[in-house]
C-alpha cells in the first residue's frame, strides 16, 4: 500500500515538477531565442537609419576643397574657373553645372510628380475615392476635411466678431 | 457683460496667435550643397535661400557656380539672371515638403505625411530612435513606397525611402540641429541616393538662418512674371 502511495507521490511530484519547470524551459527558451533575435532584428532597423560618414566625408573631401576656394574668392563663377589657365590641371575645373532640378531636389517620397497635386486636400480625396475604391475610407476622410474647415470657420468668425465688436465698442 | 466676453475671445485668440506653433513664417539662411552625382561628376552650389510659407515662394539667389537666381513657386521653377528670366520649367509642386516649410510649421517630425494618404503602420522604440513606418492607402501600394521616420530627442532623425516594391530608395539624416528664435533646425542633411545598387551623396549645410526677418521683402515675394 505504501508502495502504491509512494509511487503515486512520486507521479504527482513529476506532474509537478513538469507544470512548473516545463513553462519555465519554454519561457527560458523564449527569452534566450528572443536575446538572439532581438539585436539581430534591432541591428537590422538601426542600419537603416545609420550611414557610413568616413565614405560620404572621402566622397565629398574634393568639394570641401573646392567651397574653402570659392570662399576665398568670392565673386568666382564656375566659367571663370573652367577658363583659367592656372586652375586648369585642378579638380575644381570638373566641377558639373547646375540646373534647377539640383536645387528642386528628387520628387520628395519618390512620388511621381504627376501625383503630387493630388496627395492631400479635396483632390486626395478623390484620389482615396477613385483609385481605392474604398467608401468608407473617402468618407473618413471627406469628414474630416468638413470638421476642419467648420472648425476654422467658426473660430474666425468669432474672432472678427470680437475684433469687430471690441472696435466699436469705443466709438 | 458681452464687452467682457469678446475682450476675453480677442486676447485668447491673441494668445493662441503667439502660440510657437503658429509664430514662424519666414525663413532665411546660407546654404552649400555638395553632390557626388550617379555618373561620378561632383556638383558645388552656394548661395542664399530665403522661404515664407504664406508666400510659398522658394528662393535660391546662387554666388556658385553660376550668378543665379531660382525662384519655386507652385509647379513651376524659373531661372533668373541679373533680373532677367532665362527659363522656366516644371517641377514637382512640393513648396510643402520642402525642409523649410515643414519646420516653420512645425511638421518636420512626421515629415508632413500627416497630411496625405499615407498612415502609420508602426511605430517602435529602438535605443535611443523612435521608428515610426508610414504606409500608403494599401490600394496605392501599387504606386507608393512605405517611408520610415526615425526621431531621436522629438528630432528628427532621419527618413528612409522605399519604392513600392520595398527596395530601398534614399535616406535622408537631419543633424546639427541649432535653435533660431525658438525655432528648431538642422544645419546639415545628408542624403544618400541608392541608385543600380551604388551609392551616391549629397550633403546640404546650412548657415547664418534667420527667422521671421523683417528684411528683403521683395526676395521673398520674389516678382514673377505673368505668362
Amino acid at each position: 500500500m505504501f508502495f502504491i502511495y509512494q509511487n503515486i507521490f512520486i507521479f504527482k511530484l513529476k506532474s509537478l515538477t513538469s507544470l512548473i519547470f516545463m513553462p519555465m524551459k519554454k519561457t527560458l527558451l523564449f527569452t534566450f531565442l528572443m536575446i538572439l533575435m532581438g539585436p539581430a532584428a534591432w541591428s537590422q532597423d538601426s542600419d537603416l537609419f545609420s550611414y557610413d560618414r568616413d565614405a560620404v566625408t572621402t566622397a565629398l573631401s574634393g568639394l570641401d576643397e573646392a567651397e574653402a576656394y570659392v570662399a576665398e574668392h568670392p565673386g568666382i563663377t564656375l566659367s571663370e574657373i573652367r577658363t583659367s589657365d592656372e586652375l586648369s590641371g585642378t579638380s575644381l575645373v570638373r566641377l558639373s553645372p547646375v540646373d534647377g532640378s539640383s536645387l528642386a531636389g528628387e520628387p520628395p517620397l519618390g512620388i511621381p510628380s504627376f501625383w503630387w497635386g493630388c496627395i492631400f486636400g479635396i483632390v486626395g480625396i478623390a484620389l482615396v475615392y477613385f483609385i481605392a475604391e474604398d467608401a468608407e475610407e473617402t468618407k473618413k476622410a471627406l469628414m474630416g476635411c468638413v470638421a476642419w474647415t467648420v472648425t476654422w470657420v467658426v473660430f474666425s468668425l468669432v474672432y472678427w466678431l470680437a475684433v469687430g465688436a471690441t472696435f466699436w465698442s469705443y466709438y | 457683460m458681452i464687452r467682457p466676453v469678446f475682450v476675453t475671445i480677442l486676447f485668447l485668440a491673441f494668445a493662441a496667435g503667439k502660440s510657437p506653433a503658429q509664430s514662424f513664417y519666414r525663413i532665411s539662411g546660407d546654404y552649400v550643397i555638395k553632390a557626388r552625382l550617379a555618373d561620378t561628376t561632383s556638383q558645388l552650389v552656394m548661395g542664399k535661400f530665403y522661404y515664407d510659407r504664406n508666400i510659398k515662394k522658394i528662393v535660391y539667389i546662387n554666388s556658385f557656380p553660376e550668378k543665379e537666381t531660382w525662384v519655386t513657386c507652385d509647379s513651376s521653377l524659373y531661372l533668373f539672371v541679373d533680373g532677367e528670366l532665362i527659363r522656366r520649367q516644371q517641377v514637382p509642386p512640393a513648396a510643402e515638403f520642402t525642409i523649410f516649410h515643414l519646420a516653420l510649421e512645425n511638421q518636420l517630425d512626421h515629415f508632413g505625411l500627416k497630411n496625405t494618404f499615407y498612415r502609420i503602420e508602426q511605430v517602435k522604440k529602438q535605443g535611443d530612435l523612435v521608428v515610426t513606418t508610414w504606409a500608403p492607402h494599401k490600394k496605392l501600394a501599387d504606386l507608393f513606397g512605405r517611408v520610415m521616420i526615425s526621431n531621436k530627442n522629438r528630432r528628427i532623425h532621419g527618413i528612409v525611402f522605399f519604392d513600392h516594391e520595398g527596395e530601398l530608395v534614399k535616406k535622408q539624416f537631419f543633424e546639427n540641429f541649432v535653435r533660431v528664435n525658438g525655432l528648431d533646425f538642422p544645419t546639415d542633411v545628408v542624403e544618400i541616393i541608392y541608385s543600380e545598387g551604388e551609392e551616391h551623396y549629397r550633403k546640404t549645410t546650412y548657415r547664418n538662418i534667420r527667422v521671421n526677418e523683417w528684411e528683403h521683402e521683395d526676395i521673398y515675394d520674389y516678382p514673377l512674371p505673368v505668362l
